[in-house]
């Protein structure tokens, strides 16, 4: 049933995307990759604000949009991106080819977060009395609001200041492709925890593999 | 005189090949007089011979919020904290961050704290030198001296290290420093980061960050030819970043007409993803992850509060559901670089 859900979904998300694409130019595999963005894309648009606990969450949606974006990731992905696809109309870099190792370090990277969401959604979000969740609850009348700025919660000195890392329960990890991040137990996380992977992992793609504007 | 002297004793031959010299030694001349002024030319304000205990908690944070760490720590080449930045790369030539760890030969070691406030407050160096406005210490003026103390704690706390950065690869003239008294005459302004009356604490805690700290106008201001930023066109973007990175514009009706409001702007500080989806890229991704995303959440609101009303009327449009221009959907291709060279 579950796939079932996940591809009706990622079929009519690419078809939608198909349609709002066509007109850019794009043909063949980097109109397919566009399509596969584009999906991604949408279903981050759809999970975000259940992320920031401004609509309800709901533990299927998150898992069946964590699904479709993991049908897009890793292998899929990158068998979009044959060497120096760079015809027509696209956003790749060059550098995705130069670097292939990072890119699909990249792209394995957010497989794994995304498989990690799809069955971690029943986790729900980050407690708010969390280190993590402390930031995002703070109770702004008490801030001093002028002047120096105020220490952020959950984060040391040595952190702030780059030299230590943080922990692993608090920390975001920000698309480092670094293999040993994958080899923890991802599904133990709380579901907002992922998703800011998951986020940060397709910051880091875009910023060193795609072309454009901010 | 020595033109009439040559004129009257040489013949018309001679008196020409005294022009022709004429005309490349006076300039000389004078530009030679001129270097030597500027050379002379005392900058900056002695700091207080005393500051307050510094926080090395807020001092750390103020550090990540101003850009110190992203900025003097090479992350793309997995560098150590703070010990020299990625070189960057402008139509002056390319700077390279220096290492700012405590290390007394590679790094600001031996410096005193009034050395660092003068530095960070005023762009000038130990030796009175200006430094380069690739440096943005001009946001930083308004810095107080608690603030300057908290600074110095938190920088003493990082590790040393030994290896100096690069030094930075900058042609005639713009390798002649002295000549950036000219630049700091002509471009130096003190931020606005002043408390107004009548605006709310978001308000005027926004102000101080993206005036101050944040130093937003930095990407999202044009610049001149001279490189000091354009006044008249201020946070209306910048397509010429270090780099080949553009900046669009954070004008306020510009972020209201593409969806922006408060919680998701701030939102998107924190996690890169903008209202419809899509994820930050560019240099853009790099402030996020090493800079807002370490702020607190009233930080991040403060930034959007400010930036979407910035003349303070505490009234903020609740944003459309207008899906976001980026770059994967409704993208005007006939402004886009196809040839994949940024």
């Amino acid at each position: 049933m579950k796939s079932q859900w996940t591809g009706a979904i990622a079929l009519a998300a690419s078809a939608v995307a198909a349609v709002a694409l066509a007109h850019t130019g794009a043909t063949g595999v980097v109109l397919d990759r566009m399509n596969g963005m584009t999906a991604m894309r949408d279903t981050i648009a759809e999970l975000a604000p259940m992320m920031q606990g401004t609509v309800p969450y709901d533990t299927f949606i998150v898992s069946e949009g964590a699904s479709v974006i993991a049908s897009h990731a890793g292998g899929t992905m990158l068998s979009l991106f044959p060497e120096n696809s760079l015809e027509g109309v696209t956003y790749a870099k060059p550098e995705i080819w130069s670097d292939w190792q990072e890119f699909a370090a990249l792209a394995e990277e957010l497989k794994a977060y995304a498989d990690a969401l799809a069955e971690a959604a029943p986790n729900g979000l980050e407690p708010a009395n969390s280190p993590a969740g402390e930031m995002a609850g703070m109770d702004h009348s008490a801030m001093g609001m002028t002047g120096t700025p105020q220490p952020a919660q959950g984060f040391t000195v040595a952190e702030l200041m780059g030299y230590g890392a943080a922990p692993e329960e608090i920390a975001v990890t920000r698309g480092t492709s670094d293999p040993t991040v994958l080899e923890l137990d991802l599904t133990t996380l709380a579901a907002d925890d992922l998703f800011n992977r998951i986020s940060a992992t397709c910051s880091s793609c875009h910023a060193k593999f795609r072309a454009g504007r901010n | 005189m020595l033109f009439l002297s040559c004129e009257v004793s040489c013949g018309p031959e001679l008196t020409m090949r005294g022009l022709i010299r004429l005309s490349f030694v006076f300039p000389a001349i004078v530009a030679g007089i001129g270097a030597g002024v500027l050379a002379l030319w005392p900058i900056g304000e002695v700091e207080p011979a005393s500051f307050p205990p510094g926080d090395a908690e807020r001092g750390a944070y103020l550090a990540r919020a101003s850009g110190c760490v992203s900025c003097h720590t090479n992350s793309a080449a997995k560098g150590l904290a703070l010990a020299g930045g990625a070189p960057i790369d402008t139509p002056f030539g390319t700077f390279v961050p220096p290492n700012i760890t405590p290390h007394p030969e590679a790094g600001i070691g031996r410096w005193t704290i009034q050395d660092f406030a003068k530095a960070v407050r005023q762009g000038v160096s130990p030796d009175g030198d200006p430094y380069y406005p690739v440096f943005t210490y001009s946001f930083y003026a308004g810095f107080t001296d608690q603030d300057i103390a908290d600074l110095w704690e938190a920088f003493r706390t990082v590790p040393a290290v030994g290896d100096a950065a690069p030094p930075h690869d900058v042609g005639f003239p713009f390798s002649f420093r002295s000549g950036l008294k000219l630049w700091r005459a002509a471009y130096l302004e003190t931020p606005k980061t002043d408390a107004l009356m009548g605006t709310s604490s978001p308000w005027n805690r926004g102000r101080v960050l993206v005036e101050g700290a944040a130093h937003c106008a930095a990407c999202h201001t044009g610049r001149t030819l001279a490189g000091g930023l354009d006044d008249g066109a201020r946070f209306a973007g910048n397509d010429s970043l270090p780099g080949g990175s553009k900046a669009p514009p954070i004008l306020s009706d510009v972020l209201l007409a593409k969806g922006w409001g408060v919680a998701n702007l701030a939102y998107a500080l924190q996690s890169g993803i903008l209202p419809n989806g899509d994820a930050f890229g560019g240099s853009m991704a790099e402030v996020v992850a090493e800079g807002t995303s370490f702020l607190s959440a009233a930080d991040r609101e403060a930034i959007a509060t400010y930036l979407l009303d910035p003349e303070g009327t505490g009234e903020i449009p609740v944003p459309t559901p207008t899906p976001v221009e980026t770059p994967m959907a409704g993208m005007d291709h006939s402004q886009m670089d196809m040839g994949n060279g940024n």
